[in-house]
């Protein structure tokens, strides 16, 4: 669960994983490369789309500084 | 009914409070009630809020920042992996105790702003504040705390949104709440005061809607509309006692800021039982938990499971039974309660009562009334 004032998002398993690499260093590509490496039975293009959407949201939301 | 989960808890710390707001949340009755709970009290319920699931914990007063242990309860719920969020009118703030704050893991700052025109955020207030409150709101941002400007909006202050959008803005506030007033406590007292009218009300919606779009992803607008104006009634804190509690510096627990003045009902305090036991039997919070309980036209109505009838509080406060519906709601057989009081207000009326001690004490006397009949 990703909690911020008044409210909070139910996350799925891939979310966590991916705001854990957004340190403030990686790059979008950066982060893709690192959950392609770990999880290397997925698809890469895939793991780009779910991370994406996901930024996207929650940037949308101002949960995300870029 | 079983208990559901509670995600928030809003810890009121103290009613001490340097500022008098004329729509103050806290009860009316607030100087009758200074036995504190203890930090130890205190620290046990976070506890048991996380345990119960609780995920959110709003530190809130009167003025939180009045109590000396403040750092070490931030420093406790952080330690139980609660989300800490002060909410301060920040007049008693200053580096050091913000320091301490953020050392001891506060999360996030809502910072109470009157208005952006000096006179009347003084006005309202009752006090002198501007500036400190925008010395601040700039000392929480050099800090790094994200930050959430909250204004109360009324008659004297809704044509000031673009004004307050625009210093938000320049602030760097992360989130930006506009509430309307809801008027329970202090600000039923002063409702023909703070009311405002028709005309305003259609002016500043259009202007948030524009706004929103304009800042989203750098500042979120959060806009709570006046509910008096609405043809239903809101969906009071998601259902009573269902995720939502507010803690009083006694130590009741209660579904809201407000249900207090409801008579008839029992709200056990944390002095007394664990925050888990209460949660799931006090008489207070089963009274009006589910729908069992809910009266016609809300009965049979398809839109019960959407706003539950409205708001038990203002059911009692405006129509004499908490069990009513709203009388907010256009079905409701005391609606002309709300059409009266909107008449009223578009002709407006100076009277003007401060949250002070003084005041407290003289209203207490017929606390428990319904008195907006």
């Amino acid at each position: 669960m990703l909690v911020f004032p008044e409210a909070a998002m139910m996350l799925n398993e891939t979310a966590p994983e991916i705001l854990k690499l957004c340190d403030g260093e990686r790059t979008v590509e950066g982060i893709v490369d690192s959950l392609a490496q770990r999880f290397s039975g997925a698809d890469r293009t895939v793991i780009e789309e779910d991370v994406m959407s996901f930024l996207t949201r929650i940037k949308a939301r101002g949960l995300l500084e870029t | 009914m079983a208990a559901p989960r509670p995600y928030t808890v809003v810890a009121e710390l103290t009613y001490k409070c340097p500022l008098k707001c004329l729509y103050c949340s806290n009860t009316v009755n607030f100087n009758a009630m200074r036995d504190e709970l203890s930090t130890e009290q205190w620290m046990r319920t976070f506890s048991d809020a996380a345990a119960l699931g609780v995920v959110q914990l709003h530190l809130s007063g009167g003025e939180p920042v009045v109590r000396k242990d403040l750092p070490e309860l931030i420093r406790h719920a952080r330690s139980c992996d609660l989300y800490t969020n002060l909410i301060t009118g920040g007049t008693l703030l200053n580096e050091e105790k913000l320091r301490e704050y953020r050392d001891c893991g506060l999360d996030h700052i809502q910072l109470s702003v009157q208005d952006t025109d000096r006179k009347t955020a003084e006005l309202v207030a009752g006090v002198r504040s501007y500036d400190k409150k925008l010395e601040i709101a700039r000392l929480i941002k050099t800090l790094g705390f994200p930050l959430t400007i909250n204004v109360v909006l009324h008659r004297l202050n809704i044509e000031h949104v673009p004004a307050l959008i625009a210093q938000a803005a320049e602030l760097g506030a992360q989130r930006l709440e506009l509430a309307n007033t809801q008027y329970y406590a202090w600000a039923l007292e002063n409702r023909t005061a703070l009311m405002p009218t028709t005309a305003q009300l259609d002016l500043v919606e259009p202007i948030v809607r524009e706004a929103r779009a304009r800042y989203q992803g750098t500042m979120e607008i959060a806009y709570v509309k006046a509910d008096y104006y609405s043809d239903y009634p809101k969906a009071c804190m998601g259902g009573w006692a269902n995720n939502y509690m507010v803690i009083t510096p006694t130590g009741a627990v209660l579904p809201c800021h407000a249900a207090d003045v409801i008579p008839g009902l029992h709200f056990d305090s944390v002095r007394d039982q664990p925050l888990t036991t209460i949660w799931k039997e006090s008489q207070g919070l089963n009274a009006f938990r589910g729908d069992d309980w809910m009266q016609e036209p809300c009965r049979s109505c398809p839109r019960k499971t959407i706003d539950f009838g409205g708001c038990r509080c203002q059911a009692f406060l405006l129509a004499g039974d908490a069990a009513a519906t709203d009388p907010v709601c256009s079905l409701s057989p005391r609606h002309d309660i709300i059409q009266d009081a909107i008449a009223q207000a578009e002709r407006g009326d100076g009277r003007l009562i401060y949250r002070d001690a003084r005041n407290s004490e003289r209203l207490s006397i017929r606390l428990s009334e319904p008195i907006a009949r």
